[in-house]
């Protein structure tokens, strides 16, 4: 057992803050406090200066008492969750170490990022950390290669979202679909319902019916992006990033619902012609 | 990927056939010049006898393979001396993918003509054709084949193509769900087939064909090149019906075409192009299950077969069933020196106790798996995504940073998972060794 590496790892990050989660149940998605992350675009663009009052939320239809939380107060966790299986080398695997760097570039000194590659084996090359050198160093270290898990990647960036206090974004790209996990793909997805990470996919090249990717995204109101080829990929997670940071970051206390199982949750802009994009739900006792 | 040789020394065995000068007969030189590589070639050999005949022109191969058949029928049916066969061959595949049509070339095998087809020792003219020595001919052709299939790789590497009509040997080739292209059966394992065909008096209970079956099935299963698997396991049921073996590389085999890699590689082809005849998941997985009842059927303690029917019970939804089967092949497997299956056994447990929301027993079969192999992923993610869905935050966190703490260099942490459709046949070269060791017997006789 390598214990030693175990713990090198571990003072990076996990252990960091597993206070810090519950000590402030109010990021939390228990059934006292939702809290939901919104995109509001009007012509595809993110639309800005809406206030609490703009919005209606419904829980299982029933209409709720929103408010509107400060998102530029609270610290963004950005997981990035690469492809490394052998059908990227090369170029493609340097397009996306660029594209990782660019993003980190992105990123200012309150947020935190993680790094998780997945071949066949998946790999936390990064714990959630503010210091980004250390994600720049694991961005570098050879790709392990083989098959592709992307549902046990994917995964493993959700929990590594969750870890910490804070607004979680999940960014993955594959070139492929899934061919070696162990976990199943509703499996991932429900967990993805219970944990408040926005998940956004960006894939490569011809591959149809990304079901598992569009699930998983649609489920945390995220979205799932083509690209023609990883030289794509950094101007998209830099335009996804920008756009995170244009979500509204709502909550409300559940009123007049049952406290337990699935609850669907309804986002409306008192506006027309507006597209809003949210998580579809949430499952309550989680 | 490491190449399993046939390592047989029968170089000192007498090769009377190659050694006699017989007169050419017309039609049939290639064939001939055939026999006389077949007596020469040393088995497990890449010698000079088996390079020959894998420069061949494919059509010369199609065209020797079709006499060959037409051959081992009327040996098969018992015929006797003056009998012929009249035949006209027809065209078939190219291994580059092309039709050759060859409807103008009637043909015509004799018995009589067999001692010299086949080269075969003894005076002429033979009063009865000699049988012992034409088994041991196919044999030897049988494994001179073999050699070419697995020693020369290009024998088996062909241009990829795209064809609209439904080729009647195929097999996809898939590399990380995608579609790579298509790959005619190379013939080398259909002269293998048609060979061992000819053996006398029956090959049903020649337990040389027996072994060649079981061998080159896992072999080919190994090598996950599942198109031409297809072929040598129809064939070889069809010969030994209560071979258990058989019957589980059949299972597992549908088993693969069922798992996602597959299934994704199917999804990737575009309209217009052939699809392998893989079925949907549900279908493919019924299949499974019946090869492997099938198989416990000749065999109950047959404990990786019992492993393989919990697992596809538990896809098709049936969990309770399939812990049960599960929990029957862990009973089976105690003591057993290969943790692998204990491994599959127990992760395959655990998921169908947590579809059941048994929480605790599905956490302990985890745990249990984890013990058998730590550095292996599979368990981690189980346990961590088990604690998450039970709202234990705290330990599926824990679970993540033993994840985390997984050694770095991908040979340190092996996870049998990633082999699994391939764990029933890492005894290929057991298999090897036992078929060498019959050869070496019944080429001597």
């Amino acid at each position: 057992m390598r214990v030693a590496a175990s713990a090198a790892v571990l003072a990076l990050g996990f252990v960091t803050h597993p206070v810090a989660v519950s000590q402030q149940p109010v990021f939390s998605s228990r059934a006292e406090i939702v809290r939901v992350d919104v995109l509001v675009l009007k012509d595809g663009k993110p639309m800005r200066d809406l206030g609490a009052a703009d919005f209606e939320i419904r829980d299982n239809g029933v209409l709720q008492q929103v408010e509107l939380l400060s998102a530029e107060e609270m610290p963004l966790n950005v997981v990035l969750a690469l492809d490394h299986s052998d059908s990227l080398t090369g170029t493609g695997l340097r397009d996306l170490q660029n594209a990782g760097r660019a993003l980190l570039d992105g990123l200012t000194d309150r947020d935190g990022a993680a790094l998780v590659t997945f071949g066949s084996a998946v790999t936390a090359a990064s714990s959630l950390t503010r210091d980004r050198e250390a994600v720049r160093s694991a961005l570098v270290r050879p790709a392990s290669g083989g098959l592709t898990a992307l549902i046990d990647g994917c995964f493993a960036g959700l929990m590594l979202g969750a870890s910490e206090v804070g607004r979680s974004l999940l960014l993955v790209f594959s070139d492929g679909l899934d061919t070696s996990s162990f976990l199943t793909a509703d499996a991932v997805v429900g967990s993805a319902q219970r944990a408040d990470v926005v998940t956004y996919g960006v894939v490569a090249g011809d591959k149809p019916r990304q079901s598992f990717l569009r699930n998983l995204t649609k489920a945390t109101g995220g979205d799932l992006i083509e690209v023609g080829g990883t030289k794509d990929v950094g101007a998209t997670f830099l335009r996804l990033l920008n756009e995170y940071r244009q979500r509204y970051l709502l909550s409300y206390t559940p009123a007049g619902v049952s406290r337990n199982g699935w609850h669907r949750i309804d986002v409306r802009v008192k506006q027309r012609n507006v597209t809003v994009r949210a998580r579809p739900g949430y499952l309550a006792g989680s | 990927m490491k190449t399993v040789a046939l390592a047989v020394a029968i170089a000192m065995l007498p090769i009377a056939g190659a050694q006699r000068e017989v007169p050419p007969i017309r039609g049939f030189e290639r064939f001939q010049e055939w026999s006389r590589l077949v007596w020469t070639h040393t088995p497990g050999q890449l010698d000079d006898a088996a390079r020959a005949v894998a420069a061949w022109p494919p059509a010369d191969l199609l065209e020797l393979r079709t006499d060959l058949g037409v051959a081992v029928k009327l040996i098969a049916s018992g015929a006797k001396r003056g009998a012929v066969a009249h035949y006209t061959d027809e065209g078939d595949w190219l291994p580059s993918g092309q039709w050759v049509n060859r409807t103008a070339r009637p043909r015509a095998i004799r018995v009589d003509d067999f001692p010299d087809l086949f080269l075969l020792p003894g005076p002429r003219p033979m009063r009865e054709l000699d049988v012992a020595e034409l088994t041991r001919f196919m044999k030897r052709a049988a494994l001179l084949h073999t050699d070419i299939a697995m020693l020369v790789p290009a024998a088996n590497e062909v241009p990829v193509v795209r064809r609209t009509a439904e080729p009647t040997l195929s097999a996809l080739r898939i590399v990380d769900g995608e579609d790579k292209g298509w790959q005619p059966n190379p013939v080398h394992w259909d002269f293998g087939r048609t060979a061992l065909d000819g053996v006398r008096p029956n090959p049903a209970n020649d337990h040389f064909v027996s072994a060649w079956y079981q061998a080159t099935s896992a072999y080919l299963g190994f090598r996950r090149e599942f198109g031409f698997l297809a072929l040598q396991l129809e064939r070889g049921r069809a010969i030994f019906t209560k071979d258990a073996s058989l019957l589980l590389y059949s299972g597992i085999m549908h088993e693969t075409y069922a798992a996602p890699g597959v299934q994704t590689a199917l999804q990737s082809l575009s309209g217009g192009i052939f699809r392998p005849s893989v079925k949907a998941t549900a279908d493919e997985l019924k299949l499974a299950e019946g090869f492997f009842r099938r198989a416990l059927d000749l065999d109950p303690n047959m404990a990786i077969a019992r492993l393989h029917l919990g697992r596809v019970v538990g896809l098709q939804g049936r969990h309770k069933e399939a812990a049960g089967e599960l929990r029957t092949a862990l009973s089976s497997l105690i003591g057993a020196t290969d943790a692998r299956q204990r491994y599959f056994a127990e992760l395959f447990l655990g998921a169908e106790e947590q579809a059941q929301s048994r929480t605790s027993e599905a956490a302990a079969a985890f745990q249990r798996a984890r013990l058998l192999f730590p550095n292996a992923q599979s368990p981690h993610l189980a346990i961590s995504q088990l604690a998450w869905q039970a709202a234990d935050r705290t330990a599926a966190q824990a679970a993540l940073q033993a994840l985390a703490g997984l050694p770095a260099a991908l040979e340190d942490r092996e996870d049998p998972w990633w082999t699994y459709e391939v764990s029933a046949v890492l005894d290929r070269e057991v298999l090897f060794n036992k078929l060498l060791a019959i050869a070496a017997e019944d080429l001597r006789k």
